[in-house]
């Protein structure tokens, strides 16, 4: 099926990042910058700044652990060959959940201002809320984020653990075992997924709903994903560590998912809003109506042409995706759209008026900070490769025809 | 021939990627197991499948003549219920087309190798699947003799259809995928057409299989022209898969219906209907394969794969379903709740289930390889599936209209004979073509059968294939 060029397997040694490397020093840039941000974060501006800014960061930088779980679990499942050799990216992104896990404390301390239900008496002059108390009480909601956490995390750390087993006893029962397990941790990622984002992006908005909200939230994990992996193996690949393994047709690779999520996630955001507008039953329009008032106006407008558009048309071509320059302008530009897009969600529920806070800044690099470092210190620890795959032949001699 | 393999369900690509086609892979030997079937004299079963097909096929006629003769009053339309058997037929018949799309453009794009073997019948099936369904919306419309008033056409009269109404999108949108699915299929076609012009011995089958293959001669540059319109096309076709559905969902969703208005009906129309699209390849593959004995090229392996594919779509089918109905909770709206409470316990509870059994349930046994692997079972899953997605359009149209905010103006849908015969002959239209499908063009798409064989690997080494220990050597 697939043909090997000749591209022999470095060793895991070779693989494995240098310390004088700029990639391992990631850890250490990632955390000094990380808890200055957070410490200045909570420090200047009021409580609410600080909350709302560090729930849109939050949200932001989570979305890809939970992306690279799916991206890794797929994988397996559709006993894909092509992204055996990039997939540690992913797989090392997928341990920041855990410490996502800690950045989590701040939102159940800062619940009560973030979550207008979880504020006390909110429920007793809104029926409204009253009916939603069942799901919508400060217990249930710790419950459940606890329960996610542990679900995400036994999935990340048992599929990373056993891809590292790999490295030494290169075992295809291993990856057997992980295919088998692949249908079943998606079903378990679809649904825990889905209701996280119920809980912690949509109910910001008590009043509102609607059922594609858990798809857009996936779908745009899936967009900052590829655009994050597309910029680390550009990266590797200037830097030689990769000794050959990722190669131009990677890149192409990822590009074409990132052409394909970018597509996906206009097509379910465009749903969503479409049959609200369409209907225009006031509960639901309101949504929206904030969202085009104002400031807020030519922010939706600008996820309309910065996250489809404009990437559609430059992503559509080949040698975009291809030429290392074009993916990472592209890639970037995703990435920064991807927040957009976050914040857009997120913020009008607390602001109505667009008010760009320093907090927004903190917050944005205290957690940033803290998930390169997560990244880059799981990234550093095994080879950049996993050597013994039993599909690695496969992805080095993968070729876009 | 070195090794022949009879099986290849078992084969884990860890240890090397499985073969496709099974026995004699040779290109004489595809060839020759793909277009017999239509040389030797046409098999019983299919004349009698055919018969049949016929009958229901009359019976079609007469329906549509009387129902043009009397008006839609003649179905069981009542005052709350005014869509009824029709709407659901039609987004019933075009769901089952969408796996046709999948399979011969998505796949494709996705480097699916199997698809080869199945995309031929699942293509001509969709084509099929879309003349049912436009039969519907083409009568609903009660003066069929002003049925092309449906069409932006610029006339005296100043008869311009409604834009702002997803009913005319649907023209636009099922006319596109009418169109290009059968430009696609044309396309894939042409290659073997060319083939049976060769071996056929008759004058006029050589003459017409000759005009529509074109003057295909097979050269390097009919090749390159060929596999360059092929992969525009696929590209074309793929956004079909999601649009079309997608518009035939906001038929619903743009109302303010509990039960139809909800956000995640584009993308659960969507998997509903690949969900449903792949049962009917099952449904269609399964005996066609064995009456024409194309076992080893439709292998046990190509069926697992539906299998898991209407695994997954089914999951997320009831994904949808698990969503609709909590956020009918969350949301805190009460003819929302009842919406919901009513479908599951109401007078309809009994079409409720019934689509739950076979859309959320049944596929659940494919998760087991056991019943993946065997065919009987994959058979009557198939049905049940098929069953089961009708029943949810009949659901989702029905129950949310029956009981409406008023009351008094509540009712009970029951279909009508000719709601029931008009139906069944849709089936009858689709089972002619198909018969007539199998019975003159190829099924199974040979040229690009060929290709996924061992032999069309320029790389090809007879025997260094699938080394026992794949752990550690570059591919092969």
């Amino acid at each position: 099926m697939a043909h090997a060029h000749a591209v022999s397997i470095p060793t895991a040694d070779e693989l494995t990042l240098k310390s004088e490397t700029g990639f391992a020093k990631l850890p250490l840039i990632g955390l000094v910058v990380g808890v200055l941000g957070l410490v200045l974060n909570f420090v200047m501006g009021d409580h609410h700044a600080q909350n709302t800014a560090y729930l849109v960061s939050y949200l932001y930088f989570l979305s890809f652990g939970i992306g690279a779980i799916f991206f890794v679990i797929i994988n397996f499942l559709v006993r894909s060959g092509w992204n055996v050799a990039i997939r540690r990216v992913a797989e090392a992104l997928m341990l920041t959940i855990p410490v996502m896990a800690v950045l989590f404390v701040p939102i159940v301390l800062g619940m009560e201002d973030i979550f207008h239900w979880a504020h006390p008496g909110a429920a007793d002059h809104d029926p409204i809320l009253a009916w939603k108390q069942p799901y919508l009480n400060s217990g249930f909601f710790i419950a459940r984020a606890v329960a996610y956490f542990v679900m995400w995390s036994v999935i990340a750390v048992y599929y990373q653990r056993k891809s590292v087993s790999q490295d030494t006893d290169g075992s295809a029962s291993t990856t057997r075992r992980l295919q088998m397990l692949g249908a079943p941790a998606l079903l378990v990622m679809s649904l825990s997924a889905t209701f996280a984002s119920f809980d912690w992006n949509m109910s910001t908005d008590p009043h509102w709903f609607s059922t594609i909200f858990g798809i857009v939230y996936f779908a745009g994990s899936q967009v900052g994903l590829f655009a994050f992996m597309a910029i680390v193996i550009v990266a590797l690949r200037n830097g030689g560590h990769d000794r050959g393994t990722m190669s131009v047709e990677h890149m192409h690779g990822v590009g074409k998912m990132l052409l394909g999520f970018t597509v996906f996630w206009t097509y379910v955001s465009f749903s969503q809003f479409f049959l609200i507008w369409y209907g225009s039953i006031p509960e639901e329009t309101m949504w929206y109506a904030t969202r085009f008032r104002g400031a807020w106006r030519p922010v939706s407008f600008a996820l309309l042409i910065g996250h489809f558009i404009l990437p559609f048309f430059f992503f559509l071509t080949r040698w975009t995706k291809r030429w290392s320059k074009t993916l990472v302008f592209g890639s970037v530009w995703l990435l920064v759209m991807h927040y957009v897009d976050l914040y857009w969600q997120v913020k009008p529920n607390f602001d109505a008026d667009l008010t760009l806070t320093a907090n927004d800044f903190f917050a944005f690099i205290g957690i940033g900070g803290i998930f390169i470092a997560a990244w880059g210190f799981a990234f550093r620890r095994h080879p950049i490769v996993p050597v013994r795959d039993p599909r690695l032949p496969e992805s080095l001699s993968y070729e876009n025809l | 021939m070195a090794v022949t393999i009879t099986d290849n369900s078992n084969f884990d690509p860890v240890d090397g990627r499985a073969p496709l086609i099974l026995g004699d892979d040779s290109f004489a030997g595809i060839t020759q197991a793909v277009a017999r079937p239509m040389e030797d004299p046409a098999p019983t079963a299919l004349k009698v499948v055919f018969g049949i097909g016929l009958m229901l096929l009359g019976l079609l006629g007469v329906s549509l003549a009387y129902l043009i003769y009397k008006g839609t009053g003649i179905w069981g339309l009542n005052n709350p219920v005014g869509w009824g058997w029709a709407i659901v037929n039609f987004v019933f018949w075009v769901g089952i087309g969408h796996a046709g799309t999948l399979i011969s453009a998505i796949l494709f794009l996705f480097r699916q190798k199997w698809r080869t073997s199945i995309n031929r019948a699942a293509e001509a099936m969709t084509i099929f699947a879309v003349m049912c369904a436009l039969i519907f919306p083409g009568v609903h419309v009660g003066r069929v003799w002003v049925a092309y008033w449906l069409l932006p056409l610029p006339n005296q009269m100043a008869m311009w259809p409604n834009f702002r109404s997803p009913l005319l999108w649907d023209v636009f949108a099922v006319s596109i995928y009418g169109t290009v699915s059968i430009l696609f299929w044309y396309t894939g076609l042409i290659p073997d057409l060319a083939t049976m012009r060769d071996r056929s011995k008759g004058a006029l089958a050589k003459k017409l299989y000759g005009l529509f293959a074109l003057g295909w001669r097979g050269s390097n540059r009919h090749w390159q022209n060929y596999e360059r319109a092929y992969l525009i096309l696929a590209g074309l076709s793929t956004p079909l898969v999601l649009s079309v559905h997608t518009i035939v969902s906001f038929d619903f969703a743009v109302s303010q219906l509990p039960g139809w208005h909800t956000t995640i009906f584009p993308p659960y129309f969507v998997a509903g209907a690949i969900f449903s699209g792949f049962a009917m390849v099952l449904t269609l593959m399964i005996p066609v394969r064995s009456l024409f004995n194309l076992q080893h090229i439709i292998t046990t392996r190509h069926l697992e794969n539906t299998a898991k594919i209407i695994l997954l779509t089914g999951s997320l089918v009831g994904y949808a379903y698990a969503m609709e109905f909590f956020i009918a909770w969350y949301g805190g709206n009460a003819y929302e709740s009842y919406a919901f409470v009513n479908r599951m316990f109401g007078p309809y509870a009994w079409a409720y289930w019934t689509m739950v059994s076979c859309n959320v349930i049944t596929p659940q046994i494919f998760w087991f390889k056991k019943a993946r692997t065997n065919v009987y079972i994959l058979f009557v899953a198939s049905i049940f599936v098929n069953i089961g997605m009708w029943f949810e359009r009949f659901v989702i149209t029905v129950t949310s209209l029956h009981r409406d905010f008023l009351p008094s103006s509540w009712d009970y849908f029951h279909p009508t004979f000719w709601d029931v015969s008009t139906f069944l002959g849709s089936f009858g239209l689709f089972l002619v073509m198909f018969c007539l499908f199998l019975r003159f063009l190829p099924a199974v798409a040979i040229a690009e059968v060929k290709a996924v064989t061992p032999a069309a690997d320029p790389h090809h080494h007879p025997h260094a294939e699938n080394g026992d220990d794949g752990h550690d050597e570059g591919g092969h």
